[in-house]
């Protein structure tokens, strides 16, 4: 449509912008988001951000863009939705982190996550992130205490994919291979 | 130059650009598409969804026939290149550019202004800038929104209209709420104010769709295998009289999005009042049996005197050898055969010349 009424660029929320586990799951909190297992996608779009599902090659998972005024979260509308998940916090890091380059650079589209060398460093403490705020440490090895060690129940626990869980177990030293 | 009958609103993804390339040259010499631009399909050696594939694309469709160009505001179709073309900065200078690179292409682009009622300095210079590439421009305005006729008031304060080729657009209008399919009451404002402006567009066109998402639901189709809906488009293209010329979306759901799950195969074709579906699940036959059913029935009739390719995929469909089994083939035998169906009826009226 021809017509256009910029939106000038609206930071999303500055005050909430923290990469800690728990101010996020008390600021998760506060907006009667659910925690357990944690609602990413109504985090993020609580920080004004937009979050959608597209259609995209097989190999890419999702992807963070900057759009003149406004930020864009994607996930490949065609994996698992527990995927899905484990993608839209992955890409949340690099907003939280990688920001600046993004802004530069227009945009970050991750090919694969859980890559076995994890050679790239900021890939690397995106999926960290990632884990963390799916996974807790603490939520994490309580149910593995408890005695929840099927990874599948795991899975079911925390909303995500069997891949994720032994990603986040092996992190944990949990198990010695992923 | 000829002249042109029907202004078909297409956005740029495969299907709507396969349906238009495969259009016989004597319907592309008469139909001026007006083209959404959308980015391409990421992959993991265009990552960025690179708009300059579609533009290839559009090239390829339509060679050096003009056609109009917009940009799309959706987001699930747009990037960072899409954005940055709808920018006012610098009084929309990415656009500018940007249609000046596509000419140096040797496209033969039509460009839509892009209006901030809000900023009319800057809109005037793009206006100014883009009359230097282009004789005529588009102005696509949406007759939904309620201050459009302000809008076309301080248009007509930085703008000769006389250059100006005004799209109205309804988008979608459910044939729920309007079983009757005449939406004409929904442009009468707007075409009034045209009508008293001082020197009146080059040519008012006036679009909307009542082609839904899901061909099932009230107003739509009742059978879950075939049944038949009325197309809004042409009942309201009427009423509005010979004055107005006719856009509407090519068959496709103005507002579709992407994909999905799980899907029927489907097949439909157009006569001039109705869209007929046939969609039958893998098991029952899918495609083949659509076509099947399309060829058997007494609504259908083959275009005889222009070559179709919609007809001959279903031809070939219905023995057996379908060229697609996806939907966005069948979306583009849609769009081809859709296309096509308007071009024969449209073509009686006086059309314009560029």
């Amino acid at each position: 449509m021809a017509i256009i009424r910029q939106r000038r660029f609206i930071e999303p929320a500055l005050d909430d912008q923290t990469s800690d586990i728990q101010q996020i799951y008390g600021i998760a909190t506060d907006k009667h988001i659910t925690t357990c297992p944690f609602d990413v996608k109504g985090y993020i779009e609580s920080q004004g951000i937009k979050v959608i599902s597209e259609d995209m090659g097989s190999e890419i998972s999702g992807y963070i863009e900057f759009r003149i005024n406004h930020w864009v979260i994607a996930v490949n509308r065609y994996q698992n939705p527990r995927r899905q998940r484990f993608t839209l916090a992955h890409e949340y890091a690099h907003f939280l982190y990688d920001r600046e380059t993004i802004q530069r650079d227009g945009k970050i589209v991750d090919v694969l996550l859980f890559r076995s060398d994890e050679s790239n460093e900021i890939e690397k403490r995106a999926n960290q992130f990632a884990g963390e705020l799916l996974m807790p440490t603490t939520d994490f090895l309580n149910a593995v205490e408890n005695g929840m060690k099927d990874f599948q129940q795991l899975a079911d626990k925390f909303n995500v994919s069997v891949a994720a869980i032994r990603y986040r177990a092996f992190k944990l030293k949990l198990i010695n291979a992923y | 130059m000829g002249k042109y009958y029907y202004f078909p609103i297409l956005k740029t993804r495969d299907a709507e650009l396969k349906g238009i390339d495969r259009l016989d040259s004597e319907v592309k010499d008469c139909i001026l598409p007006i083209f959404e631009l959308t980015r391409s399909r990421r992959t993991k050696n265009n990552n960025e969804g690179d708009i300059w594939k579609r533009i290839d694309q559009i090239k390829d469709a339509v060679g050096v026939r003009p056609f109009a160009l917009d940009v799309t505001q959706l987001p699930t179709l747009s990037n960072a290149q899409t954005a940055q073309l709808l920018s006012s900065n610098d009084n929309f200078s990415s656009w500018v550019n940007f249609i000046r690179e596509v000419k140096g292409r040797g496209l033969n682009v039509i460009p839509t202004i892009h209006f901030d009622p809000d900023d009319l300095n800057s809109s005037k210079e793009e206006i100014v800038n883009l009359l230097k590439l282009s004789e005529f421009l588009l102005f696509r305005v949406d007759v939904r929104d309620s201050d459009v006729i302000d809008i076309l008031k301080k248009l007509e304060r930085v703008c000769d209209f006389s250059r100006l080729i005004v799209l109205l657009d309804a988008g979608f209008q459910s044939l729920e709420e309007t079983p009757s399919g005449n939406f004409k009451t929904i442009y009468d404002e707007a075409i009034n104010e045209l009508n008293l402006s001082k020197k009146r567009p080059k040519a008012i066109i006036c679009a909307l769709s009542t082609f839904p998402a899901y061909v099932l639901g009230n107003g739509y189709g009742r059978e879950d295998a075939h049944d038949k809906f009325l197309i809004g488009e042409n009942i309201t293209n009427k009423a509005l009289g010979k004055e107005i010329f006719h856009g509407d979306y090519a068959a496709i759901h103005p507002n579709i999005q992407e994909g999905g799950g799980g899907w029927v195969p489907r097949i439909d074709f157009t006569n001039e009042d109705n869209f007929y579906y046939y969609r039958y699940r893998r098991e029952e036959g899918g495609y083949v049996e659509a076509a099947k059913k399309i060829i058997a029935s007494p609504h259908y009739c083959e275009i005889d005197n222009i070559r179709t390719w919609a007809d001959e995929e279903i031809k070939l469909a219905s023995r057996g050898i379908p060229n697609g089994r996806n939907p966005g083939h069948w979306i583009a035998v849609r769009v081809n055969l859709f296309v096509t169906k308007q071009f024969i009826r449209l073509r009686k009226s006086s059309g314009f010349s560029l």
